[in-house]
């Protein structure tokens, strides 16, 4: 690469643990705004070859002794790469296909240091496989390759993908949610305040897939990344902002996802990006991932309307010519564990829809009613409702009754549908108890710095360095408490408190309980008495 | 309220039917999980999957999100194990002692989960009503009625929001406190431990004529 070597340097994201003396694992680095994951699809530079090998990320380790950072690579195979008779079973012009290189002999994979990592590639997963999510047409079209099937060294054949799920891993081979965008509108099966689990864990943590923003980071000729913002659902986009990453910016270590392309020009564009995205797009289809990815958590949430995330318009829908970009799916990330067959609502979306007023909290909804009937109820009666997500409430703390929050596609419609809670009472059937609507913006930053009741860890920074190391494993893992220290102390505090609290709390849902039932009585007699009065 | 206490294999519904078996599923599946509140915000899956992992197989992992939460709220999570039996030994376990995930010293809480918690769960079998809703307008007959439940209920949902406030108030006084009474224990230690290191301890024992038994 052309760039200032100062400038892009590689910096490791989050670490695996591992007993390993020799190497320290690690399930992802930062490089040059960007955050390359595990399982992601890169370009390697080769002078020989001038497109450069494929291949996939399979381990990312650090050698301890001399520092040296080091990959695991296991390469993709173009349809000239593999023997000729093969030939017959593959179509070599222009073809975007890829073959998953597989087996004990040479040739499957190799230890490569970090730097020949050119960029990251787009190469989608086509197999039909139901643990797959297969792209659409137009992604496909997009996408740099796809692949399907692999190549056995050993036997030199070819064949499907199935038979090495098992050995390799679904999460290896399958395309992960933030490639491919579903491009629908939400389905309400999808609420991540449901409690849905998932049958298999992804590698890496939380990962949730954005449906209908897309993402990129260029790079142009000058090495200069090229990041716009994008608002909107459906396909006017809206460029929020436009970021332009000077290539000699030296990244923070130490915050690589703020900072990232929060530099000094930001330009405001009110419709597409013409000049500065074409000068840019040299390459065809590069690829890249939103900047804010890591691995700590909330953060993303809240400065999600800072601009700290990376897209791309697509220059087909502005109807440019030019090279064809290729968009990608954004990933957001945020602490949802997800399953790779529900890809989730981003929460992101929401949050910017409740900055913008659409969206109304209802309440009193009876425990028994599933997301399924609020949806459908919800769908059918108010006009203009896109989503409705059931925030699961029940715990130690909650009261009985359920929550709802209900999305609408515009402000007016949400103030409409408020009027009508208001003017007018919606019950379901077979409940008593109307629904109740609030309007409600987005949560506040609240005035506390940290999660209640977490000592930060730098309290213990002067004493020495074993005792460091001793509270550092307390911190970063579990365990349970030693009645003999002055935290198991602490803990009982706590507990106490809640038990304190739990008792107040279940004192107002008497008493509430108590109201309701009184009401009933007396409407009971008032409606006896009409009826006497009438009679 | 619960429909977990119903003994759904009384039901005399044809085996193949899909529903029935899919709720039975799902009640089972709420046997075999719990729910841990008061988590870290921080919280990642791996974390959870380890500290759990010692009560048994942990099969999945759903770490909820309130999007009204504020950032530092904290979280709760729905863990799913692999039998009812270790569900059940976990949410002893960490309610008898103080179980810590990520952070000191405010413990964790476990409650074993109820149908409920599950506002996505498939539908009751039986239940072959449809849910209408209907719009009770000033003039219509429940008029009363519904509007009087209405006005409680809102009163009731202020009520409950005060409370939380409270709640959360508390908390964070706790916290405080506990933060407070962490840096004095610090800085008594330190003194101790400085007094040592200067030997001032020894001074003061050979001063007074005792005997110091120190490193």
């Amino acid at each position: 690469m052309d760039n200032n070597p100062s400038s892009t340097e590689i910096t490791w994201g989050k670490a695996k643990a591992s007993s390993n003396k020799e190497k320290k694992f690690y399930t992802s680095f930062f490089w040059d705004n960007e955050e390359f994951f595990l399982y992601d699809n890169v370009i390697v530079y080769d002078d020989k070859v001038p497109d450069g090998h494929v291949a996939k990320i399979m381990k990312l380790w650090e050698d301890i002794s001399s520092g040296t950072m080091m990959a695991l690579l296991r390469w993709f195979l173009k349809p000239l790469e593999l023997p000729s008779h093969l030939h017959s079973q593959v179509s070599i012009e222009n073809s975007k296909e890829l073959f998953l290189a597989f087996g004990k002999g040479k040739g499957v994979s190799n230890e490569n240091r970090l730097d020949c990592i050119e960029r990251k590639c787009k190469v989608l997963c086509t197999s039909t496989d139901s643990r797959n999510k297969p792209p659409s047409k137009d992604e496909l079209e997009a996408a740099d390759y796809f692949y399907n099937r692999i190549y056995n060294v050993d036997l030199r054949k070819l064949s499907n993908l199935g038979g090495i799920v098992k050995i390799l891993g679904e999460h290896v081979l399958f395309n992960k949610p933030e490639w491919i965008s579903t491009g629908q509108p939400l389905k309400c099966k999808q609420n991540p305040g449901s409690g849905s689990t998932m049958s298999q864990q992804p590698v890496e943590g939380d990962i949730l897939s954005l449906s209908d923003s897309t993402t990129k980071g260029l790079r142009g000729m000058q090495g200069q990344s090229v990041c716009l913002k994008r608002s909107f659902k459906d396909d006017n986009f809206s460029v929020k902002r436009a970021n332009i990453a000077e290539s000699d910016d030296k990244l923070t270590e130490s915050q690589p996802m703020l900072q990232a392309t929060l530099s000094k020009d930001t330009v405001h564009l009110s419709s597409g990006p013409s000049g500065i995205v074409q000068d840019a797009l040299e390459r065809s289809s590069p690829s890249g991932q939103p900047l804010t990815r890591s691995a700590s958590t909330k953060e993303n949430e809240q400065e999600f309307s800072k601009a700290s995330e990376a897209y791309i318009m697509n220059e087909n829908s502005l109807g440019q010519p030019g090279p064809a970009l290729a968009t990608l799916a954004l990933s957001k990330q945020i602490h949802r564990q997800d399953s790779i067959q529900h890809p989730k609502i981003q929460s992101s979306d929401l949050i910017e829809s409740l900055s913008n007023g659409r969206v109304l909290l209802i309440q009193n909804v009876d425990p028994s009613i599933t997301l399924k009937d609020m949806n459908d109820l919800m769908k059918s009666t108010l006009d203009g409702c896109s989503d409705v997500r059931m925030l699961q409430q029940t715990g130690s703390l909650f009261t009985q009754a359920g929550e709802a929050l209900l999305v609408f596609e515009t402000e007016d419609l949400a103030n409409k549908a408020f009027q009508q809670f208001e003017d007018s009472c919606l019950i379901i059937s077979g409940c008593i108890s109307p629904l109740i609507a609030s309007k409600i913006g987005p949560p506040g930053p609240g005035n506390i710095a940290r999660f209640p009741g977490h000592f930060p860890l730098d309290n213990f920074k002067s004493w020495s360095q074993r005792q460091e190391d001793v509270m550092k494993k307390y911190f970063n893992i579990f365990h349970f408490s030693d009645p003999k220290t002055v935290e198991f102390e602490m803990a009982t505090e706590w507990r106490n408190l809640h038990k304190f609290l739990a008792t107040c709390w279940e004192i107002l849902c008497k008493e509430q309980a108590r109201d309701r039932d009184l009401c009933m009585s007396t409407l009971k007699k008032r409606t006896l008495r009409s009826a006497n009065t009438r009679s | 309220m619960a429909p977990s206490a119903e003994p759904s294999s009384s039901e005399k519904k044809p085996p193949s039917s899909n529903a029935f078996s899919e709720y039975q599923k799902f009640e089972e599946k709420v046997k075999r999980s719990l729910l841990l509140e008061d988590v870290t915000p921080q919280v990642t899956v791996p974390m959870i999957q380890t500290a759990l992992g010692q009560f048994g197989t942990v099969i999945s992992i759903d770490i909820l999100n309130n999007p009204l939460d504020s950032k530092f709220a904290a979280k709760r999570v729905m863990v799913e194990m692999k039998n009812p039996r270790e569900a059940a030994h976990a949410v002893k376990e960490i309610q008898e002692r103080p179980f810590m995930i990520k952070g000191v010293p405010r413990p964790v809480r476990a409650i074993a989960a109820v149908t409920t918690m599950f506002p996505d769960r498939p539908q009751k079998p039986n239940n072959n009503t449809k849910r209408t809703c209907e719009w009770v307008k000033p003039g219509d007959p429940g008029w009363d009625k519904c509007n009087e439940f209405k006005q409680l209920a809102k009163r009731h949902a202020q009520e409950a929001a005060y409370l939380m406030e409270a709640i959360r108030k508390e908390e964070e006084k706790l916290a405080q406190e506990q933060e407070e009474k962490l840096k004095e224990n610090i800085k008594k230690l330190d003194e101790i431990h400085n007094c040592i290191k200067e030997k001032i301890i020894h001074r003061l024992s050979r001063y007074y004529g005792l005997k110091f038994e120190g490193e």
